[in-house]
């Protein structure tokens, strides 16, 4: 069978393939995009990116119990949205199979934090398996699309960033059809309703009790024993680092962290004369290995916060690190900027001038946060922003004004929207809608142009949530001039205000124009076109403004926005 | 075990100049194991990737010191990376110096004088300049190009990288990154 590289999330998407799944439903988010990416590449399957990760997981779980395995994979941020349906789940079982894939990002490398989802397995009581590499990866999720049908429960698959996105040798096998199953009426464990859902809950102790039997014999789990005298046990990509640094040390690796194969946990420890748990972000392995009476040591050592690597692994074990040249203490950062041309930074820059509390939300906009732009107070998690800003209101603070683009509106924003005028807010929503989710790759969005669905058009989405009709403005992302208008008007008005800057995003939009250039004898070193925070313009030596006609876009923005009239077009 | 470290900025193409590398491994029947982080490329932000090779490789990521060649194709980011390198490891860098957004980052001068220690501690260090990198006055895809640069370092026959380039980049522009790889080996003699 070929093998090839995969990345952690492309070996995943194969697994799932091989062990018979057909269907797979997302919501995306950095480090899980690419599993449904990949998986809408293999043949036969049928993907969409649902509107938010309930919703996936709702999605697969429906066709699960109509007889088609599925698959549901997101960030770990977005387990949250879908763990009101993941612990139901658990209790009606899956009939044939479902699995949910959760990536973690220890190290927020970008997340909103580093939480660790593997506590979810154990609060839901279903399996987890984690591999520690992409031919792991492929492995365990066939295994636990299978194990999924077998025992009749859902079965979580964890990865972080690293496991994600590494890529490493993947031996493909061949797959096999999945029998199709008919729909199996069960009201009594598919509505979960007093008293039936007690008995459900007695049958998902039982199952999970049966895969605790299953962890014991299952060769995702193994040991070896070679010098006694420091035994580790680890999981993931934890797993390699303890391997890389310790090459001669006793090991039990878990490819199943819950429920945890105690039997063979307790054969090791009893082999070795000290066992240290290495794993990253939280004791999870370690409060349960000493609540089984085994005497280990974990964040006693090693660091709760953070990504590891094999230096802090060995760091925090007593190994020297090797030679090394001197690293570069005033490197700074290279910050994440804006794209040139990005139709929405004229807009901040509008809003920043206007001195009012911005309750942001998570996308590309997030970055407004940052120097030079900083135009957003709060960005807490998706949706966020609007129903932050009713809470404000009612502490008497304000103005506020909620910042949020399309995906995360329609995931999100929705309920919130209309809890404000539900309510009789006079919440401030400022809708960037570009058509796609763009922060993540361009995924679609139900505003998005496409042939075969009906466009949401976000005005009318909003007058039909109950926002008043003269209450909801339309602009375009490049007149500054309408923005301030419409920013002006709407701020002003009683009740709850939308208005929605429509532009598509400068990354795919067609046809760019002449660059603007600045006349050196009209430049005032002002500041205020740095301060839009387009990578197409940089300070010279002076402080003047300086534009990278290679990357300027031809927007305009800066020249509307320069007090002195100091940018012109490129051959005018 | 060989570790290789490419490092880059967002669309420079780091990311496909690692994929034919780890091809090349793959080709001459090592193991290969490689870490990226994807996400912010597009933002402008440092792009770097680590190639491992072996017979058995455990961890896609190195410890400090474990780098034997670095492919950078910005100075700045040749030097983010200098305590991952010992004074074993060969350097090839382009000559090419971009400020950060916001101006967060070290000044052009600071820069050079530092990689000026780095080149002090390293016997094997290749400055490649850009303008070495065009061929008939066009521009070849400089990511390619480097790894011609480094190809005297890292070992592999000419049959493994014209595969390895093959199986990579897109079939239309097969001829284009020959030539810029041949651009990169003659640089670097």
């Amino acid at each position: 069978m070929p093998r090839t590289l995969l990345s952690g999330n492309e070996a995943i998407a194969r697994g799932a393939w091989e062990a018979g799944v057909r269907l797979a439903y997302s919501y995306p988010g950095t480090p899980a995009t690419e599993i449904l990416s990949a998986f809408s590449h293999l043949p036969g399957t049928k993907t969409h990116w649902s509107v938010n990760e309930k919703i996936a997981i709702e999605n697969a779980l429906g066709a699960s119990l109509a007889g088609s395995p599925a698959i549901c994979s997101m960030k770990h941020v977005g387990l949250n949205v879908a763990a009101d349906a993941l612990f139901s789940a658990a209790y009606t079982g899956v009939g044939a199979g479902l699995v949910v894939v959760t990536a973690d990002d220890p190290g927020i490398h970008s997340s909103q934090n580093e939480q660790d989802s593997r506590h979810y397995a154990r609060a839901a009581k279903i399996p987890m398996l984690e591999p520690a590499d992409s031919e792991e990866a492929r492995r365990f999720t066939r295994d636990a699309c299978a194990l999924s049908g077998r025992l009749d429960i859902p079965v979580m698959v964890r990865l972080t960033t690293r496991t994600a996105h590494s890529r490493s040798v993947v031996d493909e096998q061949a797959g096999w059809e999945s029998k199709p199953r008919a729909f199996r009426p069960d009201p009594e464990r598919y509505v979960l309703i007093s008293p039936w859902a007690r008995t459900c809950h007695e049958e998902l102790e039982s199952r999970i009790a049966q895969a605790a039997s299953v962890a014991e014999e299952w060769d995702g789990n193994r040991m070896e024993i070679l010098d006694r005298s420091l035994g580790l046990i680890s999981s993931g990509m934890a797993w390699q680092y303890c391997r890389e640094g310790f090459p001669g040390a006793s090991y039990l690796k878990l490819g199943m962290v819950h429920p945890l194969p105690r039997r063979l946990v307790e054969k090791f420890a009893g082999a070795v004369k000290r066992v240290v748990v290495v794993e990253e972000l939280d004791p999870f392995l370690e409060t349960e290995i000493r609540a089984m009476g085994i005497a280990v040591e974990g964040k006693a050592l090693l660091p709760r916060v953070g990504e590891f690597s094999p230096d802090i692994v060995g760091r925090s074990l007593g190994a020297r690190s090797r030679d090394h040249l001197a690293h570069v203490d005033k490197i700074g950062d290279r910050p994440p900027s804006f794209c040139p041309g990005c139709p929405y930074l004229g807009f901040y820059h509008s809003l920043r001038k206007r001195g009012v509390t911005v309750c942001g939300d998570i996308g590309c906009y997030t970055l407004a946060s940052q120097p030079p732009v900083k135009a957003i107070d709060t960005t807490l998690c998706m949706g966020a922003g609007i129903s932050m800003a009713q809470g404000m209101e009612d502490a008497g603070h304000g103005p506020c004004v909620a910042l949020i683009g399309d995906s995360t509106f329609f995931h999100a924003g929705m309920p919130a929207l209309l809890n404000a005028v539900h309510h009789g807010y006079s919440t401030k929503v400022a809708i960037l809608d570009n058509g796609t989710t763009a922060m993540t790759g361009f995924q679609p969005t139900p505003s998005s142009v496409r042939t075969h669905a009906p466009v949401i058009d976000m005005a009318a989405l909003a007058r039909a949530l109950g926002v008043a009709g003269e209450n909801v403005a339309v602009v375009g992302g490049y007149d500054i001039g309408a923005i301030d208008g419409a920013l002006e008007s709407q701020l002003s008005r009683p009740g709850v205000s939308v208005v929605v800057v429509r532009e598509p995003c400068a990354l795919i939009a067609k046809g760019r124009q002449p660059a603007l250039r600045v006349r050196e004898d009209a430049c005032t070193a002002c500041g205020e076109c740095l301060s839009l925070g387009c990578p197409a313009i940089a300070a010279d030596s002076r402080e003047r403004a300086v534009i990278n006609a290679g990357r300027c876009t031809g927007c305009g923005v800066c020249g509307q926005i320069c007090p002195s009239g100091a940018m012109v077009r490129e051959g005018a | 075990m060989t570790t290789v470290l490419i490092a880059g900025l967002g669309g420079q193409g780091i990311v496909l100049a690692s994929d034919i590398i780890a091809r090349a491994a793959m080709h001459e029947g090592m193991v290969v194991k490689k870490s990226e982080i994807h996400g912010m490329s597009q933002r402008g932000g440092s792009v770097f990737s680590f190639v491992r090779y072996d017979h058995v490789v455990y961890s896609p990521v190195p410890r400090q010191g474990d780098v034997d060649v670095m492919v950078a194709l910005e100075l700045t980011e040749a030097l983010r990376w200098r305590h991952f390198l010992h004074v074993g490891s060969s350097i090839v860098a382009l000559d090419l110096y971009t400020p950060s957004y916001g101006r967060a980052g070290m000044d052009e001068a600071s820069v050079r004088t530092e990689m000026a220690l780095m080149r002090a501690q390293c016997e094997r260090f290749l400055l490649i300049s850009p303008a070495a990198l065009e061929a008939g006055g066009r521009r070849l895809p400089p990511n390619v190009a480097m790894l011609g640069a480094a190809s005297r370092f890292l070992g592999f026959g000419p049959a493994t990288w014209s595969a390895a380039i093959g199986m990579t980049v897109k079939p239309e522009s097969g001829e284009d990154n020959m030539r810029a790889f041949e651009a990169g080996a003659a640089a670097a003699r």
